[in-house]
């Protein structure tokens, strides 16, 4: 376990004996030194990688922060936000650690968990009989260092509410992945450090979009990046999730702002054999067909 | 307002699924238990089927027990032998004993105890047959056997109107001076406890009532039937002791505390049951267990001093109220404060009703499941598992003393090929986590395990993600089909209230369940991908011709 890191003093003048750098270095600095202020709450500055190479290059450090808040937005029914969320939410279930799932309406199906790779053995459900219990119980699992991941559904959450759950979640280190309606979310300042806008595509969109054929069994997403603290929002990209809970990410990210990371050039080719990779077999029928 | 024919079904190994339990309602239609669900369906369609979940029965039974001990203190189930008694479909206790030695003058007797109990058990929504003897074995021919049929029909009446007010209680109290042969000798032999085998060999050689064993030769019968005929006919007929196995802890993992006069203060409270707390930790660190599953009473008194003329005279005298909090623990703990935290969580959930006209009059503390303190590690390398156990182990104990056991459960997946019955949640706590059931549930665990062949394609498969949603909608929500292609697949659908285009149909998938399943399911599900995006998970009902909405890929 890693130490705490120690609370910036906000009186001490800020550190000058580097080297006099270009304003960009400048920039990039003090931006670090601003969000360590910020999260200085959190037990480990550890990032917890979404296991998809295009989405982390998104954000900052790469990963979602322990101890965060992250939101889903769904555009409709069935668009598939609680997927990617326990995609996300596997990567956070590291070293033994917990998923809790909030269920108030009973409705998550176990044998799609455990077709997602999920070890059933470490999946606790709360199924709530109401709205006050929900809070509640989502506050006490969120402070539990033994949780990884919480993904509940919620709707419009009182500001204070909200701020509840922010610091159980800093103080137990997991990951908080709510799933909201966007409308719902829209009408409301989001407490969540990432907030990503889901939309399903359909075969044919994407298959014309990517120039090939449809595949039966990969399941194409837009998202997009409707918040993100420290990093720049806006971003859409498309990333592919196929039968073998594996991301397929396309080589033709529209991203529209620059990334944090890395230059097009990488992102591009990283992405191009990441796709491969996934798919090895139908990428060379293709490319021979 | 009346019930509907009601089934309880368990699978059998050789005859498939079965029926453990009818209700009076189904039991009109000629229905009875063992018989093959096929059958019952066949006789009732309309029933109402529900998984028989006999760990479910023991659960209410215990709790019942725990709380009846309002009346006595003194309280166990019945003992159940190897082989099921005649007489009985399900091999698990049903009844629960009381011993109520020097205590029915406390209720002004028998008659008014045996009114009270009834009440008592009427309130809680059963409907008991009592009967109170000085033997267990009499007791139990009486209240099982004398109003059978009596009972049997008013059970009919109230499933049919729902009111319990017009039926008689069935009670039967075998006063000690009464002739043994009135009360026992017309009932059946069945009333005896005894095993099935023995039943037969007697029916076979004409003899169906007690009267009529009596009069054989008992050296006869010691030669031809078993040790288990004599010793059956001695506890009925002759009194013989038999113990009542409690249910409740042993003294020194109970401890009550009566109070001189009934507080209605919360504070008093608290401070008795903290002291009784770390009393039992105590107790329970010299031999070295922990708490699974602790039970606080609280007993309750009007706030009025009882006058003895007035329960001599009132027949409405207020049934003694005890309030019962349990709470169950992922792992075994012996820390008082953690205890007492959980305790004090639901405390408070009882006292914020605001103040009562119920005083405390006593209060006791009971762990009634302990389990050994030392924690196997089941893998030399799973440390992680260790290191994150207790903070887990306290998340869930306080989880479940507030929201309930039932709302903090762990998925399990069931081999079943019908979606809605391929899992189940199991709540985390309460359980010994080494397997061993409690004393009294032991017997349960006597029923064979069954293993059923590995069946291809039923678990599920980290493979094929898109096989099932993520959300299953239960029941089922019926759909608007507008359109269908040449091969059954859907074209266009109404959802939520808007005509949409199906962009593209996978399927279908038959799911077919086996005739021996009761009421047969015909499926063929579909996953089907709206122009909108969204991803459903869709059925025909091939019986019916009719869609069905079951899961959404969200």
């Amino acid at each position: 376990m890693k130490p705490y890191l120690p609370l910036p003093n906000p009186n001490l003048p800020l550190p000058t004996e580097q080297p006099e750098s270009s304003a960009f270095q400048k920039l990039e600095q003090l931006t670090r030194q601003i969000r360590d202020m910020e999260t200085a709450g959190r037990p480990t500055q550890e990032r917890i990688s979404s296991g998809c190479s295009t989405m982390d290059r998104h954000l900052p450090h790469g990963g979602y922060a322990r101890g965060s808040m992250l939101e889903l937005l769904r555009s409709g029914p069935g668009s598939g936000v609680a997927s990617i969320g326990l995609m996300i939410a596997r990567q956070a279930m590291v070293e033994g650690k917990y998923l809790v799932v909030v269920d108030a309406q009973r409705q998550f199906y176990p044998p799609a968990l455990k077709s997602l790779g999920i070890p059933l053995e470490r999946v606790i459900a709360l199924q709530p009989a109401n709205h006050a219990d929900a809070i509640w119980g989502l506050a006490q699992v969120l402070r539990c260092s033994a949780v990884g991941a919480v993904i509940a559904e919620v709707g419009a959450l009182e500001d204070r509410v909200a701020r509840k759950l922010q610091l159980a979640a800093e103080q137990g280190g997991g990951l908080g992945i709510f799933l909201r309606d966007a409308r719902s979310a829209r009408a409301q300042p989001s407490w969540a450090d990432v907030q990503w806008l889901v939309r399903s595509s359909t075969q044919e969109r994407i298959a014309h979009h990517l120039e090939m054929q449809p595949q039966d069994d990969i399941r194409w997403f837009h998202l997009e990046l409707a918040r993100c603290s420290g990093g720049r929002t806006g971003a859409r990209l498309t990333v592919g999730l196929n039968g073998h809970s594996q991301w397929v990410a396309e080589s033709r990210s529209d991203t529209t702002l620059p990334t944090t990371q890395g230059t097009r050039h990488e992102h591009a080719s990283a992405l191009h054999l990441a796709a491969q990779l996934a798919q090895p077999t139908r990428r060379s029928r293709e490319i021979a067909g | 307002m009346g019930i509907g024919p009601i089934l309880l079904h368990s699978r059998d190994a050789r005859r498939g699924r079965v029926v453990t339990a009818a209700n009076a309602t189904a039991r009109a239609f000629g229905i009875v238990p063992q018989m093959q669900l096929s059958q019952a369906s066949m006789l009732c369609a309309e029933a109402q089927l529900v998984e028989h979940d006999p760990q479910a029965d023991i659960e209410s039974l215990c709790s019942l027990a725990e709380s009846s001990q309002c009346f006595s203190p003194i309280v166990g189930l019945e003992q159940l032998d190897f082989q099921p008694w005649a007489g009985r479909s399900l091999h698990q206790p049903q009844s629960i004993l009381l011993d109520i030695t020097g205590i029915s003058p406390l209720f002004g007797g028998d008659t008014k105890l045996a009114t009270t109990v009834h009440r008592w058990v009427a309130d809680q929504g059963y409907w008991a047959s009592i009967a109170i003897a000085n033997s267990i074995g009499t007791a139990w021919a009486l209240a099982n056997y004398t109003h059978r049929s009596q009972i049997a029909l008013d059970l009919a009446e109230i499933e049919r109107t729902g009111n319990t007010q017009s039926a008689q209680p069935a009670i039967t109290i075998f006063e000690p001076e009464e002739a043994v042969g009135t009360a026992i000798y017309p009932l059946p032999i069945e009333a005896l406890r005894l095993e099935q085998a023995t039943v037969t060999k007697l029916h076979r050689l004409g003899i169906r009532k007690i009267g009529q064993l009596v009069e054989l030769p008992r050296a006869g019968l010691a030669s031809r039937f078993n040790e288990q005929l004599l010793q059956r006919m001695d506890q009925a007929l002759h009194n013989q002791y038999e113990p009542i196995l409690t249910l409740h802890a042993s003294p020194e993992l109970a401890i009550e505390e009566c109070l001189e006069h009934p507080t209605p203060l919360r504070t008093t409270i608290d401070s008795i049951v903290t002291v009784q707390v770390h009393r039992l930790t105590r107790a329970l660190n010299e031999i070295g267990h922990g708490v699974v599953r602790l039970v606080c009473r609280i007993e309750m008194e009007l706030n009025a001093i009882p006058i003895e003329s007035d329960i001599e005279n009132q027949n409405g005298q207020p049934p003694p109220i005890a309030r019962v909090f349990q709470i169950g623990l992922f792992q075994p703990s012996n820390e008082p404060e953690h205890l007492l935290w959980l305790l004090t969580g639901q405390l408070d959930a009882h006292y914020a009703k605001g103040p009562s006209h119920y005083w405390a009059r006593s209060i006791s503390v009971q762990a009634t499941l302990t389990a050994p303190l030392t924690w196997q590690q089941s893998d030399l390398f799973d440390r992680h598992s260790v290191l994150h156990r207790s903070a887990i182990a306290k998340l869930v104990d306080s989880l479940s003393a507030r929201m309930g056991r039932t709302a903090v459960v762990a998925p399990s997946i069931q081999r079943d090929p019908q979606p809605e019955l391929a899992y189940s949640w199991r709540p985390l706590t309460g359980w010994r986590q080494d397997g061993k059931s409690q004393e009294t549930k032991r017997k349960l665990a006597r029923a064979p395990k069954r293993n059923f062949a590995v069946q291809q394609g039923m678990e599920p498969n980290s493979d094929e993600l898109w096989r099932r949603p993520m959300r299953l909608l239960h029941p089922p929500k019926p759909m608007e089909m507008q359109k269908v292609d040449g091969n059954g697949a859907p074209l266009r659908l109404v959802y939520q209230g808007s005509p949409l285009a199906v962009v593209r149909a996978t399927g279908p998938e038959r799911i077919d369940t086996g005739w021996w399943q009761g009421a047969t399911q015909q499926r063929d599900y579909f996953r089907i991908e709206l122009s909108t995006g969204s991803w459903l998970w869709m059925y025909r009902d091939r019986r019916e011709q009719k869609w069905y909405l079951h899961g959404e890929f969200d």
